[in-house]
């Protein structure tokens, strides 16, 4: 019960600042619609233990605990995935810069 | 020989590199560029004084950044012809040479010197490493050659033009093969000494370094 309490008030002040922040245009639309879905889903989540269960179910998971966490361990994956994609993009715009400072300097 | 412009990147190598810009020299090679790949040691000097072309990298960026900096130095010094070398010392000029004459005898847009058509002299540890390349570079881009990670390779204007270099260190080697492959140039291997010395063996490539590339060039087929 606590922590639907917890989850819930956390769950509505994201979406306030989600809505402030539409507003003001800092979030594209597809931006707005992906991180409200992820917020009301967490809350679905909290108030409706059942829909866990019937994920889980349907997945194949034995133990209804352990979806959560195979999910986190996915999303950790694509996260990092973007973070080494990224630095490959930065590395290679750094070897651009010094390939120019290299041909203007001879 | 007015138009072939040699690349030599070239990272702390102070201890060889004077001899092999000397070497060049004496086999009529007019046209050297260095680039000094932000090493710590006077290899930028050094060159300089030999009468080479110096382009100076800031901070070390590898092979693979080196490589697409002297190639594109030599394209915009109206390169017709533009061959790599090592600068450890470990090719033979007279290689390089032969390497130019089959390319415009046969007419071809690449020319890889390979030291494992006649591999004598090279350690076993190296051939080993190099037949893992080898084979990762045909499965990742479908191209078979030899020795994809020779430093030796004579191109013409055009096919350096077209090459594009994305990777920045030792992958470089196996990217070039995809390169070929993929704008489909007429190339060919032919057998080239390789000098090796223990000061050479020291640098190069470490048998960890494989798996760096694999992954690397997994990234590239990627992004």
């Amino acid at each position: 019960m606590l922590t639907q309490i917890i989850v819930s008030i956390f769950v509505m002040i994201m979406l306030i600042r989600l809505i402030a922040d539409a507003r003001k245009g800092k979030l594209s639309l597809s931006k707005f619609l992906f991180w409200a879905f992820v917020w009301l889903a967490l809350e679905a989540i909290v108030l409706f233990s059942g829909i866990v269960l019937f994920l889980s179910n349907l997945i194949g998971v034995e133990r209804p605990k352990d979806l959560p966490i195979y999910v986190s361990i996915i999303i950790l994956f694509f996260l990092i995935l973007k973070i080494v994609m990224k630095m490959e993009n930065i590395e290679r715009e750094i070897t651009g810069i010094v390939k120019k400072i290299a041909l203007k300097k001879v | 020989m007015e138009k072939i412009w040699i690349v030599i990147p070239a990272f702390n190598e102070e201890k060889k590199i004077g001899r092999v810009i000397k070497n060049l020299k004496k086999d009529n090679f007019k046209n050297i560029i260095v680039v000094d790949d932000g090493s710590q040691d006077k290899t930028g000097n050094i060159a300089r004084k030999c009468g080479a072309k110096v382009y100076t990298h800031i901070i070390n960026r590898g092979l693979g950044g080196a490589l697409n900096t002297g190639i594109t130095a030599a394209l915009i010094n109206h390169a017709k012809i533009v061959a790599t070398c090592d600068a450890d010392g470990q090719h033979d000029t007279a290689d390089i040479k032969r390497a130019i004459k089959v390319l415009k005898e046969k007419n071809l847009d690449v020319v890889i010197g390979s030291r494992l058509i006649n591999s004598r002299g090279m350690p076993l540890s190296r051939k080993i490493i190099n037949f893992g390349a080898n084979i990762i570079t045909y499965l990742l881009f479908r191209v078979y050659v030899s020795d994809t990670q020779s430093g030796l390779r004579v191109f013409t204007k055009e096919a350096a033009e077209k090459i594009k270099i994305k990777t920045n260190r030792m992958e470089v080697s196996s990217e070039i093969v995809n390169e070929i492959g993929r704008n489909k140039l007429k190339f060919e291997e032919i057998p080239i000494k390789a000098i090796y010395t223990e000061y050479s063996m020291r640098k190069g490539q470490s048998n960890s370094n494989a798996f760096r590339i694999f992954y690397k060039l997994i990234m590239r087929r990627i992004m």
